[in-house]
């Protein structure tokens, strides 16, 4: 029992995390909300059931391809619009705005040329999963929680080993000492938005997998990843990743000894409480994010 | 000062913007030569947001419905025009809908869903003496909403007293609800307990999501721990079909039972195999097909590409009833409709013998079906 | 006919003018996002509603009512966060708005639950009946205007000031000892008062009231006003409101194919939205920025 429920905590938590990583990374660096972060999940998996359970290309292929056409479209919000705005000097929440617009066009989009219609993309045969401990949980489940995990562990490994990684570090610590030192801030910008979109693109894949397509998926994605995200300290993608697991274990744990008619309401009095506790976020100071 | 000047510019362009259009188009569109010549029928649906499928499938019932009639030279000479407008699911956005459609293109009745919109707009209906003939709507509130107001569905009420019969019969004693949790399922779920109680039976345990989960595990696990024998979903199409999925990677042995929107397409597609052996209430008897039923198949799969789901149906037969009681009727004359609509007993549509009550209600056959074989048919 | 329709847009530009401008309030004037600031909406509509409705009380008591009790779930929120801060506070402030409507939903002994309330009488205050629209209209005017006025003597007051003082440097405003919590607390409770005011007018307006009509996404129109508009000005607010609500009216009278109309107003509203940002990045009036 305990064990399935901490399972189930774990897929939705690591789900949470698969969005809240890519969204996390663009805050961190950028220091605006991208909330179309959603859209280009949802639209991502769309282009993966177009080529996959559409067109016929082999999966793995398909899925490659998905992951470069997210990392274009994230870029493509970033320089079409957001870099617009920045332009002209406008204030974040201008931005957060702007990403509204884009995510309500974006799944205008999606509806426009899919329907409305849930999609599934037949790749997995649905059956039962696989006994573990008196648990039951499925390969994908697997994959999408390890897989959750490895995207931390390669993005650790990318900020404190790369080049790029470091320049991204640099720009998110203080822009201004970046550029004085050679880093130009908008092309990191762009690599950051090419990077997290590519995660996004990868989440696509998995949640496109395990929870079917609708066009309104990215909208809800994005309001669990949001909410993960600043549980952890909205600068810091692994206390993004940490938060969203939170999330998934207090929606799990709380409906499991409460009615669930209040999931939600219990997920947050659970994360508030929590808040109570450590006002400054699971993982600390958040890093160079608060000035005004 | 450029600033301020070009604030007020903006805003007093769009006004006028706004007046112009409203006017010209009102002007040509609802002169009262051209008034004459068509029948307008407003559409309020759920057109986009979380419910845009419902919204969709009905568009397309109601479409199918409207050019076979036109091909047929309308109704007494006169072809059926439906002017749509998008709720977006919401209880402000019926009203918007309801007011554009009333006050701009002076439409007399209306076809409308989800109960917030619905309920939006029926006092003003009622009040304005015009038509409101709802589609698909679950609640209760409903049937007491007005005289002019209508609906074709098929009824909670009735729905749960031929399923928990059903169920009784077979021996499901204590039933485990999962629930979603909005007024339609709350409707239900107040017939539930009432229809199992009233047999002897007993709710184990109710369990609900809200609108637009796709995590259904830890309700499930609750229910499969519980004394339920049974577990009813009441859901729409492609919750259940997840619901489904979710309980065979659990393992959940159980029986679970669905309502009449568990048949349509999107649940095969949700669930894939774990379809198999649900039971479910439904209205459409695959084997005692009608002619009516066969035709309307037949053109929804060559119009769309895909197999008629069933808010598309019940959209088709709101057109098909409305036509059948426009034909004695001038289409201005909404207390003649009126009188029409509330005689049909009986009438042969494509979701079965349809007949209304006094509430304005329908009532019609119900069924037990399952799925075999990712097929949908007879128990 | 038109004006028919014309009354009913201005009685909604009305009611969201209130709600904006008490919305501004809080996040222009004090520097908090309160996201939860549609359950004072939801609590001023369902408290109005159950009272007039079942209890019998006139409106006037009704709508009064709707704005106290509102003003005491803004207390509520305001007490526990005080102390929270930036994005934080959003988040709880979320989380509260959650927990507002999982009541609303599911204490359906008293609010009927997802069945919602129906039958909200329109008002009639001293024997004069508003339930006509263009009636009704006059009612939100009058209260809009009050609103304006009460809102724009707060914020040009000490207290507004010092609202303001705490927006954008606490520590400072703190150390001149000014007690900040006090000083937010207290702005929360009056914006949630006058929200509570507009949520009883949607109520008698609109007549069916719902858990559904009070979550996030009917506060998102509401803060991309604010935002809009301009932080911080209550000009920009009344215009942002005007335009945004206007916005999707000239696309219902477009022609589309029935099959694309939901999402094709959606994509042009959005493209307008973008241009609109893209033109007055600052917001209508805006002077300032918030993180």
């Amino acid at each position: 029992m305990f064990l399935q429920l901490l399972i189930n905590g774990l897929i939705a938590g690591a789900i949470y995390a698969l969005v809240a990583t890519g969204f996390s990374l663009i805050y961190s660096t950028c220091k605006f909300i991208h909330f179309a972060h959603g859209a280009v999940i949802a639209f991502s998996s769309y282009f993966l059931y177009w080529l996959f359970s559409l067109i016929g290309i082999n999966f793995w292929l398909s899925a490659i391809m998905a992951i470069v056409f997210a990392a274009l479209l994230g870029l493509g919000t970033n320089v079409l619009i957001y870099q617009q705005l920045q332009k002209k000097k406008a204030s974040n929440v201008i931005i957060l705005i702007s990403s509204f617009a884009l995510l309500i066009l974006l799944e205008a989009l999606i509806l426009i040329f899919f329907g409305a219609d849930v999609k599934t993309l037949g790749f997995l045969k649905v059956a039962k999963g696989l006994p573990f401990l008196g648990a039951v949980i499925t390969p994908l489940q697997i994959v999408i929680i390890l897989g959750s995990l490895a995207l931390l562990g390669l993005f650790l490994f990318f900020m404190r080993k790369t080049k790029l990684g470091k320049a991204m570090r640099a720009v998110s610590d203080n822009k201004n000492v970046a550029e004085v030192v050679g880093i130009s801030a908008k092309k990191i910008y762009n690599w950051t938005f090419i990077i997290g979109s590519a995660i996004a693109g990868v989440a696509a894949i998995l949640i496109g997998l395990e929870q079917n397509l609708e066009p309104m998926m990215g909208t809800n994605l994005m309001i669990k990843g949001f909410t993960g995200a600043v549980i952890g300290g909205i600068g810091s993608v692994p206390g993004a990743v940490l938060g969203s697991f939170l999330l998934g274990f207090a929606e799990n744990f709380g409906i499991w000894f409460l009615p669930s008619g209040y999931k939600d309401a219990i997920a947050f009095v659970i994360l508030f409480l929590f808040l109570l506790l450590r006002p400054n976020g699971i993982l600390g100071i958040k890093k160079g994010g608060d000035k005004k | 000062m450029k600033k301020q000047t070009g604030i007020i510019i903006l805003s007093i362009i769009l006004v006028a913007l706004v007046v112009a259009l409203v006017i010209g188009l009102t002007g040509s569109e609802t002169g009262r030569t051209v008034k004459e010549k068509q029948i307008k029928i407003g559409a309020s649906l759920p057109l986009s947001g979380k419910i845009a499928y419902m919204g969709q499938h009905m568009q397309e019932g109601i479409d199918l419905a409207v050019s076979e009639i036109n091909a047929k030279g309308g109704i007494n000479g006169k072809p059926i025009k439906i002017v749509y407008d998008d709720t977006q699911g919401t209880t402000k956005g019926g009203l918007d809908s309801y007011n554009k459609l009333s006050q701009i293109d002076n439409i007399k009745i209306f076809l409308s869903a989800t109960t917030n919109a619905v309920m939006a707009a029926a006092p003003l209906a009622e009040e304005n003496k015009q038509i409101l003939f709802a589609i698909a709507t679950a609640s209760t509130t409903i049937s007491k909403a007005g005289d002019f107001i209508f609906r074709n569905t098929l009824l909670a009420q009735q729905e749960i007293k031929f399923l928990a019969n059903s169920l009784n019969n077979m021996g499901y004693k204590k039933i485990g609800l999962l629930i979603i949790g909005n007024s339609g399922g709350e409707s239900y779920r107040q017939a539930l307990k009432k229809e199992f109680e009233t047999l002897g039976g007993e709710i184990a345990l109710t369990e609900k999501f809200e609108e637009q989960s796709n995590d259904f595990r830890t309700q499930l696990l609750k229910l499969d721990k519980s004394d339920a024998t049974a577990i009813i979903c009441v859901a729409h199409t492609q919750e259940t079909g997840l619901i489904l999925r979710q309980a065979k990677e659990l393992g959940i042995n159980k029986q679970i039972v669905g309502m009449f929107a568990t048949e349509g397409p999107s649940l095969i597609e949700a669930a894939g195999e774990a379809a198999d052996g649900v039971l479910y209430t439904h209205f459409f008897d695959p084997d005692k097909q009608t002619q009516l039923n066969k035709q309307y198949n037949q053109k929804y799969l060559l119009a769309y590409g895909r197999e008629s789901e069933p808010y598309a149906a019940l959209a088709y037969d709101n057109v098909i009833i409305l036509a059948h009681a426009l034909k004695n009727c001038d289409p201005d004359d909404t207390i003649c409709i009126k009188t029409e609509l509330y005689k049909i007993q009986n009438m042969e549509t494509v979701t079965g013998k349809t007949s209304f009550d006094s509430n304005g209600d329908t009532t019609k056959e119900i069924i037990l079906k399952t799925v075999r074989n990712g097929k949908f048919v007879l128990y | 006919m038109i004006e028919a329709y014309l009354i009913h847009l201005l009685i909604l530009i009305g009611i969201y003018l209130i709600l904006a401008l008490s919305l501004q309030l809080v996040v222009g004037y004090t520097g908090l996002l309160n996201l939860g600031h549609i359950a004072f909406y939801g609590v001023g509509a369902y408290a109005s509603s159950l009272l007039v409705l079942n209890l019998g009380f006139p409106f006037w008591i009704g709508i009064l009512a709707g704005g106290i009790f509102a003003t005491a779930t803004g207390f509520l929120l305001a007490l526990p966060t005080q102390k929270i801060k930036g994005d934080y506070f959003a988040l709880a402030t979320l989380g509260f708005s959650f927990v507002i409507y999982a009541v609303l939903l599911n204490w359906t002994s008293l609010t009927r639950g997802p069945l919602g309330i129906p039958g909200i009488p329109r008002p009639s205050l001293f024997g004069i009946s508003f339930s006509s629209n263009i009636s009704f209209l006059i009612l939100v005017i009058i209260i809009v205007i009050i609103t304006y006025i009460l809102i724009k003597r707060i914020v040009y007051s000490k207290f507004g000031r010092v609202l303001q003082a705490v927006r954008d440097d606490e520590l400072a405003a703190r150390t001149l000892g000014k007690n900040a919590f006090k000083m937010k607390t207290y702005a929360i409770a009056i914006s949630a008062f006058f929200a509570g005011i507009a949520g009883s007018l949607y109520a008698h307006y609109i007549t069916f009231i719902d858990p559904s009509s009070f979550t996030l996404m009917q506060l998102i129109p509401v803060i991309c006003i604010v935002i809009i508009g301009g932080l911080a000005s209550l000009r920009g607010t009344i215009l942002a409101t005007i335009i945004l609500i206007l916005l999707p009216e000239p696309l219902r009278f477009i022609g589309f194919p029935s099959s694309i109309v939901g999402p094709a107003r959606q994509i042009i509203y959005a493209l307008v939205l973008l241009v609109i940002l893209i033109f007055k990045p600052k917001g209508f009036y805006g002077k300032l920025k918030l993180t």
